[in-house]
């Protein structure tokens, strides 16, 4: 390889090695036939929530100019039936759609960032500070998260801000723990011994060495991190501790629950949000598998 | 054959099994000619000190308990005699002399005297901290006094007919509550089980499981017909639900729209849907203030003006929340009194504020309020946005929904809110330190009107800044309504009475410091095939629980003679239960046999 590249540039050798990478990363993610379908899913899910504007338009959250009846039955006119207030579930659920997905990618990237940046920094630098940095996510890791999401909503207040924050403040020590192993490992290869030898200062160091190799595994996780966000957030929202000027997926369960759709047996209000949930939670799910056996070779079967 | 073996073991410890199960059930049928009337509950207990419980379950043990002197009618909340046969108000109103009735006894055998009754006036005139807990109340009282064992006279300070007619008083045994060494302690009055004189006693309770109470079969009002009222606790409302569907539970209220229709449609279950008195409002802070009219909190500027809030109050369809949010099961509301209490509640007449968005925006221009870029309006002048913090309770679901339909019209008419549930606790601490612009608010209103228009008058202000006195509503006072508060308080004539009460009634609903939403219908379900006999208050499409004064419908309430069809029902399940019993066993002697066979023929 690197006799071809001697008369390029040291950036273009490394972005055609990255290219060369990604071409075989993908090649190895088609033959997963769940990751495939995995991804298929979320692309619809994602076109349908972008495209929901256009599909059902906004005024069919307002209360005030709902048409139906209270919890009507599925019919022509709607589809999924109606809530209790006569919006169309079908809409409230379309559109719950770009909240749950806006809070989980959120999240999730919020909670990636934090524990790629702490899990490299702690197996970077190590020393007291990699001491009390592995502490601390172990501190976050054994914590009850969804009791802690839990008090801290009850104290910092409703909001889809909150929600977000907390979500990733329980989520992240998992990152940092994988982030920090990867980096260690790293850290081990003569490149790097090779990269100090020649002066490369830390931040360099973990810029351009150790945060490369550890990229792919920290995309796996995150998407293996979206869904569990997306759960989280529902289980907030579902336990009345969502925003209550937005509609998700969690809290139109919420709304369900609270005014006698179990009693009444309205099965079309509680089916639609949780039915997506699942759908969602699946797509990430295997999309995640997918990407975790193409960047870790222990985990990939036997060549057919 | 070890598999064989294993199998015939098997079928022995089941039998065994179901053996034990139908007998410890049969000895449940045998504890079962307890006739128990189960109500579903989902409120802790907070005491069962009577002085200090504000509850509506202890209210409602308390009221089965003791009794009153004077009972509020079932038929129409008119006074009626309680444990006072009769009862005489000297003329200038402050000296009341009751006469006890005699041969009352108390659970324990003892007899209720007129001391009794003396003792317990005697608690809250004479007891700090029991008096301050009722100061509205007490605060009026300057003796009670037995000078024989069946009369009893209260001297008051100044004449208050209606405040005694309507005390609710408790009366408590002397010989028990001398003993307890802080009568005003919370847990006080926890020996179980409590000594009382009323028609059922609190006799066991388990926090989170239930609050048994066994009749008074001694009642001088007649022995109630069921042996026990045990609140069984149901922490969801679907569960109890479905609880009072499977007979688990026979009476169950606080449904919701959805829920009462599935009841409708069961066999066994009756719903009542009974007209309520209880309002739902939204409090306006037209600025909080303190008794001598020191203004405090952070309140929105804007809704010091009588013309914003009533713009507020015109930009709500009540009758639409009615039919959405309660699904109809209400009525809109005009004023603080509900239309439940006809003679005190005022209908609003010719100034009954009608929805419309066109003249709300026309008020709100007309007063210099003008829409700013993004179509939120602004003080006269330019100045601060009309954006208004709107808190709720966040266990509500009924206030989460009529947040949505106000804000979507008060947005209509260029304001804006800003949605925010809160627990109960933290919404009333921000409430009284006046650091809110609107919140809901609601009551369940008694038949006396005094106690809901007391809380907008002058004398109840705080006179600190630090939320602690909580006797007002929101911070109203104006003198014309004091006025003819102070009036109404000692007018002996009913209409002249009502006509006062109706005047106070309009002065709030123009100055709207509240804008009252709806008055909410008791949506409540029982077995029909249990209990039945159960009497309303009021008698006319009255309610079951939520009764006020006296616990009527526990009284009443008879179980239904077919109910002993049950034991026949069970008495099947034996039969079935054995009769699976015996083919099991002969099933294990089968196989037990078969096995001694086989290993006969392999040896």
């Amino acid at each position: 390889m690197s006799t071809q590249a001697q008369s390029l540039s040291p950036r273009a050798v490394t972005w055609a090695r990255r290219r060369r990478a990604m071409a075989r990363a993908w090649r190895d993610y088609r033959t997963q036939r769940s990751g495939m379908v995995g991804l298929v899913l979320l692309g619809l899910i994602v076109v349908l929530a972008v495209a929901a504007p256009l599909l059902i338009d906004a005024s069919a959250l307002s209360v005030t100019q709902a048409t139906g009846g209270r919890m009507e039955p599925p019919s022509a006119e709607f589809w999924l039936g109606t809530d209790e207030t006569g919006r169309s579930v079908l809409a409230l659920t379309l559109w719950g759609t770009r909240l749950s997905l806006v809070i989980g990618l959120t999240a999730t990237v919020a909670a990636i960032l934090v524990g790629t940046l702490v899990g490299i920094t702690s197996g970077h630098v190590g020393g007291w500070y990699g001491w009390i940095a592995l502490r601390v996510s172990d501190w976050f890791m054994v914590l009850p998260s969804l009791v802690v999401a839990i008090a801290l909503l009850a104290v910092l207040g409703r909001s889809v801000a909150t929600t977000v924050t907390v979500i990733a403040i329980v989520s992240w020590s998992g990152t940092a723990r994988l982030v920090r192993a990867q980096t260690l490992t790293v850290q081990a290869r003569p490149y790097l011994e090779r990269a100090r030898a020649l002066g490369a200062g830390h931040w360099h160091q973990m810029t351009r060495h150790i945060l490369p190799n550890v990229l792919p595994l920290v995309l796996a996780s995150a998407t293996l991190l979206v869904p569990s966000a997306i759960l989280m957030e529902s289980s907030l929202a579902w336990l009345g501790l969502g925003d209550p000027n937005v509609v998700s997926w969690g809290s139109i369960l919420n709304r369900a629950s609270n005014n006698g759709a179990v009693s009444a047996h309205a099965w079309w209000y509680l089916l639609p949000p949780g039915l997506a949930i699942l759908v969602v939670v699946a797509a990430f799910m295997m999309c995640g598998r997918a990407l975790e056996a193409v960047f870790n070779p222990r985990l990939r079967g036997e060549a057919p | 054959m070890t598999r064989r073996l294993m199998a015939a073991g098997g079928v022995l410890a089941l039998s065994a099994g179901i053996l034990t199960a139908t007998s410890t059930q049969a000895a449940a049928q045998d504890e079962d000619d307890v006739d128990r009337l189960l109500v579903a509950t989902d409120q802790e207990v907070d005491t069962f000190n009577p002085f200090k419980s504000r509850y509506v379950i202890t209210y409602n043990t308390n009221m089965m308990t003791y009794d009153t002197l004077i009972r509020t009618g079932a038929d129409d909340y008119q006074p009626v005699p309680g444990l006072a046969t009769e009862w005489e108000e000297s003329d200038d109103g402050l000296t009341w002399t009751f006469t006890v009735r005699e041969g009352v006894t108390w659970s324990d055998g003892e007899p209720l005297t007129a001391e009794d009754v003396a003792y317990t006036y005697d608690l809250l005139i004479s007891n700090p901290a029991i008096h301050d807990w009722n100061i509205d109340f007490a605060g009026n009282l300057v003796s009670a006094e037995a000078p024989d064992e069946t009369t009893f006279v209260l001297t008051l300070k100044e004449a208050a007919p209606a405040e005694i007619l309507n005390a609710g008083v408790f009366i408590v045994p002397k010989h028990v509550w001398e003993t307890y060494p802080d009568p005003s302690a919370d847990d006080a009055n926890d020996q179980l089980p409590l000594v009382g004189s009323g028609p059922f006693q609190v006799s066991e309770y388990r926090t989170d499981e239930f609050v048994r109470l066994s009749a008074n079969k001694d009642y001088w009002d007649g022995a109630p017909a069921f042996d026990e009222v045990v609140y069984d606790y149901y922490s969801e409302g679907d569960a109890a639900v479905a609880a009072l569907e499977a007979g688990e539970v026979d009476i169950v209220n606080g449904l919701n729209p959805a829920q009462a229709e599935a009841l409708g449609e069961q066999d066994h279950i009756t719903v009542n849907n009974a007209q309520g008195r209880r309002f739902v409002s939204l409090i306006l802070n037209h600025g909080a203030q303190t008794a001598d009219r020191e203004l405090y909190g952070d309140g929105h500027p804007a809704l010091r003006d009588p013309v914003v809030r009533q713009a507020l109050h015109t930009a709500i369809d009540k009758q639409e929340l009615v039919d959405k949010v309660l699904a109809g099961n209400g009525d809109p509301a005009v004023s603080i009194i509900p239309a439940i209490f006809e003679q005190w509640h005022w209908d609003g007449g010719d100034e009954l504020v009608q929805f419309s968005l066109d003249e709300a925006n026309r008020m709100l221009d007309e007063a210099g309020y003008e829409r700013g870029e993004d179509g939120v309006r602004t003080m006269p002048g330019g100045g601060e946005r009309l954006s208004f913090r709107f808190y709720y309770h966040a266990d509500n679901t009924d206030y989460a929904n009529v947040v949505e339909y106000v804000t979507e019209w008060w947005s209509e008419i260029g304001i804006e809110t800003v949605p925010e549930p809160i627990e109960q606790g933290s919404l009333n601490d921000l409430v009284y330190l006046g650091e809110y612009d609107i919140a809901f608010s609601g009551w369940g209103v008694g038949p006396n009107p005094t106690e809901m228009l007391a809380m907008h008058t002058c004398a109840v202000l705080p006179t600190t800044t630090d939320g602690s006195e909580r006797s007002h509503e929101n911070f109203y006072c104006n003198e014309e309504y004091d006025a003819l508060h102070a009036q109404q308080m000692v007018e002996p004539d009913p209409d002249a009475r009502a006509e006062l009460v109706k005047e106070q009634q309009r002065i709030l609903y123009e100055d709207a410091p509240v804008i009252w939403l709806y008055y909410q219908n008791v949506l409540e379900a029982y077995n029909h095939d249990k209990v039945t006999d159960l009497r309303t208050q009021p008698a006319e499409g009255g309610m079951i629980t939520g009764q006020q004064g006296f616990a009527w419908a526990y009284l009443s309430a008879t179980p239904v003679e077919g109910s002993g069809d049950e034991g026949g029902v069970s008495t099947g399940v034996l039969i079935g239960a054995g009769a699976v019993v015996v083919v099991l066993i002969a099933g294990g002697v089968l196989l037990f046999m078969r096995r001694r066979s086989t290993a006969d023929e392999r040896e």
